[in-house]
């Protein structure tokens, strides 16, 4: 079972996310920042993290560049917040400290699937629950 | 409204934006009457709403629920779904009652051609089964179809070239997450049962009146 960490500050965000990437092989855990998502990242391990790049109190660039101190091995996904601002060089910062991958909403659901698929290592599409 | 009698249309993309996800599609053959900003059409027996035009294309904004509960979130760039247009008063009811609300999903088990028809065993839980009877009405991905058999984990409908022509049933394969709605009278039915059989409620003139 592979394990997925969703930081996002907008809970109808996490839920989405949760919904598409949803497959019989995987499991998710929220976090409504980075700060929360830091705290749990602690006590537990993960396969990826996907994270918003714009949040309150610990943002997602905070949360790479903690990410790639204590956890260099756990590959993380950054996207844009939303269209509330715009966020391209958030996410080419958030690339440069290491990010696998970035999404700039609107984005397709398919290519984050694929790219969920790739860094989890899972060779075909897995069937969904 | 909708009464089950669906056209097919392509998924152009499925976008997430903000907390809603956008679905686009492109009807394979264009609506008789024009479409306008709010109309409802069902995908696959989902009633969405449309948002916004593209081209040819309709785009409609979808809730993470409503991806969780239908079989919307599987569905990719180029996927076949079913559309329909919401009844107007005056529409020929050529199918049955659906009223856009998926209860459930079930899954292709077994697809049989027998003789110029097919045959297809859908597997989903007891909870939808309760709700069908033989022969009665079932919403599958939004078309209306006749229960051929009731199975203890699942049921069988009979598919005529015309329907399979005409739907997404054509791609459909072992595995494959379908849309379920039951006919609102079993759910009717289910409610009256809930509340004791309607023993705490005896229809009479002076209750009606009350």
């Amino acid at each position: 079972m592979k394990k997925i960490l969703l930081v996002d500050d907008e809970a109808a965000i996490r839920s989405m996310l949760s919904v598409l990437l949803k497959t019989e092989t995987r499991t998710f855990v929220e976090a409504s920042n980075g700060t929360v998502a830091q705290e749990i990242l602690e006590t537990d391990s993960f396969d990826l993290i996907i994270s918003d790049v714009i949040m309150p109190d610990c943002d997602g660039i905070e949360l790479v560049m903690a990410i790639r101190r204590k956890l260099p091995e756990v590959p993380v996904i950054i996207m844009s917040g939303g269209g509330r601002v715009h966020a391209s060089h958030y996410l080419n910062l958030a690339e440069k400290l290491g990010a696998a991958r970035v999404f700039e909403k609107p984005f397709n659901a398919q290519d984050l699937r694929a790219a969920v698929t790739e860094l989890l290592g899972e060779t075909t599409a897995p069937v969904v629950g | 409204m909708f009464t089950g009698i669906v056209r097919t249309g392509r998924v152009e993309s499925i976008v997430m934006q903000g907390a809603a996800g956008r679905i686009t599609v492109k009807p394979e053959r264009p609506f008789e009457q024009p479409v306008a900003l709010g109309d409802s059409i069902a995908i696959n027996g989902a009633c969405l709403t449309v948002a916004a035009f593209d081209g040819d294309c309709f785009c409609f904004d979808v809730l993470a629920e409503t991806f969780d509960k239908t079989n919307l979130g599987e569905k990719t760039s180029g996927s076949l779904v079913n559309m329909e247009r919401a009844l107007a008063l005056g529409d020929m009811l050529g199918g049955h009652i659906v009223t856009g609300h998926v209860d459930g999903t079930g899954r292709v088990q077994k697809i049989e051609q027998v003789d110029r028809d097919w045959k297809f065993t859908i597997e989903c839980a007891r909870e939808m089964l309760m709700l069908m009877v033989y022969k009665g009405s079932i919403a599958l991905d939004g078309i209306s179809l006749t229960v051929a058999e009731l199975l203890d984990d699942g049921f069988v409908v009979h598919i005529i070239p015309h329907t399979m022509e005409e739907t997404d049933m054509s791609e459909f394969k072992i595995g494959t997450k379908v849309n379920l709605e039951a006919d609102i009278l079993g759910k009717h039915v289910q409610r009256i049962l809930e509340f004791g059989g309607g023993q705490d409620y005896r229809l009479s003139f002076e209750n009606v009146q009350s």
